[in-house]
């Protein structure tokens, strides 16, 4: 295995480098002492297992007073909308209602669903694990929301608001994937996501046109644009980023912006049929 | 239908895996392991029943691969003290050069750090005459239909349908555990049962081979998938605890078919067993419901694993029809119901009803498979009724 794999430090290490969050301190050592040929690895000691160690040295740690800067803006969408197909649900559960897709949603020239999060520029903060929980709910055999932005840490609640069984089936990579069952009437489905993940699928077997899209960032500064695709990211430090906007069939665009304390930059992004 | 040429494939198959984990040991002469030092006949690769010449069967490199965690290593030594053994592993914070590991016969355990993930995880530390060993035994038994590096291409293989595992897509499907990726034992396990219905024979091999292989097997998870994906989870086989029905068996029946049609709808995929007219009553809705079309037959779903580049799609079983590959005892369906099948339409279902539901459908899919199952007649009148909705 090439991947450098850092052995977890002896105790004597961990004591040595206690509760420090300065740059690990690599030595050499050897492992694998069943091997003819052992792996080469660096040992270091780390005061947390939680995987939101320091990256840099003079990173400080975030806190919601410290941002006072705005972006805002909204996402347009070019040109003629296409119609968002009709979904027939009765042929499969005659329990579910019927609908229309959700992938691309136009209103008054602006998409909604769009992931729009800061992508460079937080070099110099650490930022502590989300709390609480987001919900994702299935009503009328659709997810709602259909896109669910959330930050590593935070629960994601799934509820069934139908009278029918759905499967949850989650594709998620650094999270826990998984496939859980949840009929009518059943409880939440509380997952943790500990860790950041690209936008990942979550769909129902039982309902095939049922997909939503989560992402999960290891940083608050993201939001979904909303129906008429305008979007807000408040409490950003001052700062020059990349931003990145998202849509799920749409692609990715990026853009740089440039803010000081107490402003607001204002943002546009444009798609349309031909986009990426 | 298999075509006859098919169905002459896999009965050779089965003639072939079925002499040779008998005959195990006989091919090599004898067994390697009990020589005292057989890395040196590891080395000369002996004769092989029909290795292609030039496939290399020596590993020289050992590797990580993902374990279940401290919880998992805790759980196990409890259950040896509770069976009155000595814990399986012990904690020693001087070996693997100071690095401090869990230790058991078979090797050891790590909480190591991913730095370019910044991801701390268990490894498992595999060495090359363990792989060397599990890659000989592969090639021996395994490689006929999974392939000779294993991706699911071997010569006896190509014609199955299912088609053998391609290991490097670390998609297992009837693990039986509720985590991505199954236990050593877990995996030892499925090997030891085989796959009923299946060209996939329950292995008659020794437990030292069988764990040589589970590790070999492992090692073939591409980088950043399965064994080498440090956030992937590794779970036991799910725990069926106490039958709430033991000793009330015909009423677990009728409530399993309750269930079956109703909260849990099965027949959403699998098919549906009672006369329509019926199903409004068990779902709680209006009489004239129109239900899907062909309710008696199960409906083509999805799936996670790729064959030549593309998705498969998997039909679940019709269990008046099919054979259940993952057992089929209340227990064995239990334990595959509760757990899902990984990478297909299947959930877990565990949690999401309660275990007098669970062990309920577990009995009415055994009753079923019982009553009509390789009986032509009786099925032959059961679908009538259904089709006929009488």
């Amino acid at each position: 295995m090439n991947r450098s794999l850092i052995g977890l430090g002896a105790l004597l290490a961990l004591t040595a480098c206690g509760g420090g969050d300065s740059a690990p301190k690599p030595q050499k050592s050897t492992t694998g002492s069943t091997s003819s040929s052992t792996a080469e690895t660096t040992t270091t000691a780390k005061s947390t297992d939680t995987g939101g160690a320091a990256k840099a040295s003079g990173s400080q740690d975030w806190n919601d007073s410290m941002g006072t800067a705005t972006v805002s803006g909204a996402i347009k969408f070019e040109g003629v909308a296409p119609e968002n197909k009709a979904i027939t649900m009765s042929d499969v559960d005659p329990k579910c209602p019927g609908g229309a897709e959700e992938t691309i949603l136009v209103s008054n020239g602006g998409l909604a669903n769009v992931v729009i999060s800061v992508n460079k520029g937080l070099d110099g903060y650490k930022f502590a694990k989300g709390t609480g929980a987001v919900n994702l709910d299935q009503k009328g055999c659709q997810y709602i929301p259909h896109v669910l932005a959330m930050q590593a840490g935070q629960t994601v609640s799934i509820t069934n608001s139908d009278d029918t069984v759905h499967n949850v089936h989650s594709y998620s990579k650094r999270n826990q994937a998984f496939n859980q069952a949840q009929p009518a009437g059943a409880g939440a489905i509380e997952k943790k996501m500990s860790q950041k993940d690209k936008s990942f699928p979550i769909k129902c077997d039982m309902h095939a046109w049922m997909n939503c899209q989560v992402v999960v960032f290891d940083h608050p500064f993201f939001t979904v644009s909303d129906e008429n695709g305008n979007f807000t990211l408040p409490k950003l430090p001052a700062g020059t980023y990349k931003l990145v906007a998202e849509h799920e069939s749409l692609g990715k665009q990026e853009a740089e912006v440039t803010v000081a304390d107490g402003g607001t930059e204002t943002v546009t992004f444009s798609y349309g049929q031909s986009a990426p | 239908m298999r075509s006859p040429f098919t169905q002459l494939v896999c009965l050779a198959t089965v003639a072939i895996g079925t002499l040779s984990s008998f005959k195990a040991l006989n091919f090599f002469g004898s067994d390697p392991r009990a020589d005292e030092d057989h890395s040196q006949m590891i080395a000369e690769e002996l004769p092989h029943a029909r290795p292609p010449r030039g496939v290399p069967l020596t590993i020289t490199e050992g590797t990580w691969l993902r374990a279940p965690g401290e919880e998992w290593i805790i759980q196990q030594n409890e259950l040896a003290r509770k069976q009155g053994l000595e814990p399986r592993f012990t904690e020693d914070p001087s070996a693997a050069d100071g690095e401090g590991a869990w230790i058991d016969s078979t090797g050891f355990i790590q909480k190591r750090y991913d730095e370019e993930e910044d991801f701390w995880a268990y490894w498992q530390w595999v060495g090359p005459a363990q792989l060397t060993r599990g890659r000989r035994d592969f090639v021996q038994f395994c490689s006929s239909c999974h392939g000779l590096d294993g991706d699911g291409y071997g010569r006896s293989g190509q014609w199955l349908r299912p088609s053998p595992r391609d290991f490097r897509q670390t998609n297992f499907k009837f693990t039986k555990v509720l985590a991505n990726l199954p236990t050593d034992d877990a995996l030892k396990r499925l090997i030891k049962r085989g796959l009923d219905g299946t060209p996939m024979l329950p292995w008659d091999l020794s437990d030292e081979q069988i764990t040589d292989i589970v590790q070999y097997i492992k090692s073939l998870s591409p980088e950043g998938m399965g064994w080498r994906d440090p956030f992937t989870g590794i779970g036991s086989i799910v725990e069926a605890g106490e039958n709430p029905w033991a000793g009330r068996e015909n009423f677990a029946i009728k409530h399993g078919e309750k269930v079956y049609h109703g909260v849990a709808q099965c027949m959403l995929c699998h098919p549906g067993y009672v006369n329509p007219r019926d199903l409004p009553g068990l779902l709680d809705q209006p009489e004239d419901t129109v239900y899907r079309e062909n309710l008696y037959l199960p409906v083509l779903k999805d799936s996670e694993y790729e064959v030549l580049g593309e998705k498969v799609k998997i039909l679940p079983p019709d269990f008046t029809f099919h054979t259940i590959r993952s057992g089929q005892t209340p227990q064995d369906l239990y334990e595959t119901i509760a757990s899902g099948i990984k990478g297909t339409a299947m959930p877990a279902w565990k949690g999401s009803l309660s275990e007098e539901d669970l062990w309920a459908l577990a009995y009415y899919v055994q009753d079923l498979v019982e009553e009509y199952k390789d009986k032509p007649a009786e099925r032959r009148g059961l679908m009538e009724r259904l089709r006929e909705g009488l």
